[in-house]
């Protein structure tokens, strides 16, 4: 190489100038807009691989936007002045009245609109409207006001059916069949959103910080609820550092969600024309698909069984509660041979012979489930199970989690440790890493009732 | 072969830098480009000649390589790849603006110098921005990568997307031209 080392210098001494002031700001924004984009295109691409359904990506919105609705109303009510009925009410007397209504309530149904930038879900739209219902049984209906979208979930059968148009009118459809009843596990696609919305408010039961007013909420007495949460260190400047959560004080229903970001509104989610323990229309939850669609798919392997064949079916006896809390039944018995991978962006080894147990009271659902911890995969099989395992029910990348590390003094995992986590991005849940299984406790629940029920669990004889 | 801060390698980041910014990490990111932006800075200043379509260009540069960086196997060092979009980058703006590039020749800012004489280094800057600023692009960019930035000419080539022979014909013309402008005379 020859070079003029003399030129050089001289080139080097003619002046730059440094970047316009902004200049590392935004491009620190575009980076955080690229790595939502990024996250999203990693979402899609393996929910193509493990579905390999077109219409895959549409149910994740379709069916965030459910759950939200069932456990959120959201709000416009930030309007009314604060100086208006600004009162310090009882945050005890709010998570009693919320854990009252969602456990007593049989149906509900009303409208659900989604305002504002979703990036992860919606990133194509500014507003959606859905109307839905849902029942104690955990059926689910979902049909698009603002485009051409239906979802529709029986959660006897474990069978999702779905399908939406897009602006070309190109119809993509599926149906799912062997769901399993709930997380960590592939779950219907209102779980999707209930577990990232709809948990905040029953987190918030267990919430001790949060800022609670009243206010007046669409002419009707209401409870407000500010809580700061930690917003992704992925993507902060997308995610919200706080939420502001209407509660209508007569139902106890949560009917709006505000999620801010320093200040700003970030995104807002309204439930109107609620009805709660209505009757339901006939027919209320059948789909039918549009002429053209063809249908796609996809078996993911979870079986409604009953309880005393589960030892048969997966070759080891089901850890089964001997506690829960008033009002819950056991509702759904799945097993599957093979699952999908769980934890934080599915990091942890594939499922084998998982059994997960449904537990229902109103609209509440808390879930146990077991999981073979042995690991079969070349490569894996000799790593300590420590090093393989994460909490299936991990909040999610972005979202560091720390849990509150317990050792549990009863029962079949008498002396395990235990990590607990409650946190309003996440279900309240406890896990277990033991020498055989991987065990989750998780759903709407508080800190000493997943203890309890985690401390209770014995063999299945 | 002899290497410019600009252009060598991101050791002094730490280890796991590069690996972590290929992860996505935008800190271990940022980190990476600030190692190289001053060299970068120059390269779009002098083909684009204003601050702003500077910005603009390594803007879209700095995207581009946050968003392709995972992929990158590193067939050439991390800062070859670097200047190759963000050459490409100027190259689009240029194409997307389609002004008559204004290029920057007011380098009469003090700069440290061995020269006893600062109105003959004033002087000889301005000479020499003006020269570069009548190169043609093409030119110009492989001066200022082999020359000023240290690239060799398998770099150079690489980030400009040309053969080695071609980087060394356009530098022998440019080196011509800016010489003549760094000795005082007007050869442009």
């Amino acid at each position: 190489v020859t070079r003029d080392l003399a030129l050089g210098a001289a080139l080097r001494s003619l002046d730059v100038p440094d970047h316009a002031p902004g200049f590392y700001a935004q491009l620190h924004a575009r980076l955080a807009e690229e790595r939502v984009a990024s996250l999203d295109d990693v979402r899609r691409r393996r929910r193509a691989r493990q579905a390999r359904l077109r219409w895959a990506a549409r149910a994740g919105a379709a069916a965030a936007a459910a759950a939200v609705a069932l456990l959120f109303f959201l709000p416009r009510d930030e309007r009314v002045p604060d100086a208006i009925r600004q009162e310090t009410a009882s945050a005890a007397a709010i998570k009693a009245k919320v854990a009252s209504a969602l456990a007593q309530a049989r149906t509900v149904r009303g409208r659900l609109v989604i305002e504002g930038k979703e990036a992860l879900v919606f990133a194509d739209r500014d507003r959606i409207a859905y109307t839905f219902a849902y029942t104690e049984q955990g059926d689910f209906r979902l049909h698009g006001l603002t485009h051409r979208e239906e979802l529709a979930y029986d959660a006897k059968q474990g069978v999702e059916r779905q399908y939406f148009v897009d602006s070309d009118g190109v119809v993509s459809a599926g149906v799912l069949t062997g769901l399993a009843p709930g997380f960590p596990d592939p779950s219907p696609s209102d779980w999707i959103v209930g577990r990232r919305y709809g948990s905040v408010v029953r987190a918030l039961r267990e919430t001790q910080d949060g800022v609670v007013r009243r206010v007046r909420h669409k002419g009707r007495t209401a409870w407000r609820l500010d809580v700061d949460v930690q917003p992704s260190w992925i993507v902060p400047e997308l995610t919200a550092d706080h939420l502001r959560i209407v509660v209508d004080r007569e139902t106890g229903f949560p009917v709006a969600i505000a999620e801010q970001k320093q200040g700003r509104l970030l995104r807002r989610t309204t439930l109107e024309k609620l009805e709660v323990n209505g009757e339901l229309p006939p027919g209320s939850f059948a789909l039918e698909f549009p002429p053209a669609a063809k249908p796609n798919r996809l078996d993911l392997g979870y079986r409604r069984v009953e309880l005393s064949d589960v030892a048969a079916k997966v070759g080891y006896a089901p850890l089964v509660p001997a506690w829960t809390p008033d009002g819950y039944e056991l509702a759904e018995v799945a097993v599957a041979r093979r699952g999908g991978p769980t934890g934080t962006e599915a990091a942890n080894p594939s499922s084998r012979m998982v059994v997960s147990l449904s537990y229902r009271r109103g609209l509440d659902q808390f879930l146990v489930t077991t999981r073979l911890s042995r690991v079969e995969a070349p490569g894996e099989r000799e790593l300590p199970l420590e090093e393989l395992w994460g909490d299936p029910l991990a909040t999610g990348e972005g979202y560091p989690d720390e849990p509150e590390s317990i050792t549990l003094r009863k029962g079949a995992l008498e002396d395990v440790d235990v990590e607990l986590l409650i946190v309003p991005r996440n279900v309240p849940h406890l896990w277990a890493l033991t020498g055989e299984l991987v065990v989750t406790v998780g759903g709407d629940l508080s800190r000493a009732e997943l203890i309890q029920i985690a401390e209770s669990l014995e063999r299945q004889r | 072969m002899t290497t410019t801060a600009a252009l060598g390698p991101a050791d002094d980041l730490g280890p796991d830098v590069v690996d972590r910014a290929r992860s996505g990490d935008q800190e271990a990111f940022a980190a990476l480009i600030k190692h190289y932006d001053p060299g970068l800075r120059s390269l779009a200043y002098r083909i684009l000649g204003d601050r702003d379509r500077m910005d603009d260009a390594l803007q879209e540069a700095y995207v581009k390589a946050f968003r392709a960086l995972p992929r990158f196997r590193g067939d050439s060092s991390l800062g070859t790849w670097l200047y190759r979009i963000a050459y490409n980058a100027c190259l689009d703006e240029l194409a997307r603006s389609r002004r008559v590039v204004q290029l920057p020749l007011d380098d009469a800012a003090e700069q440290p110098s061995s020269r006893s004489d600062p109105g003959d280094m004033v002087a000889n800057r301005r000479d020499l921005a003006a020269a570069l600023a009548g190169l043609p692009l093409e030119e110009r960019a492989a001066v200022l990568l082999v020359d000023a930035q240290g690239f060799d000419y398998r770099e150079a080539g690489n980030a400009l997307g040309i053969p080695v022979g071609t980087v060394a014909s356009r530098l022998n013309r440019a080196r011509a031209a800016l010489r003549a402008a760094l000795a005082g005379g007007a050869g442009l």
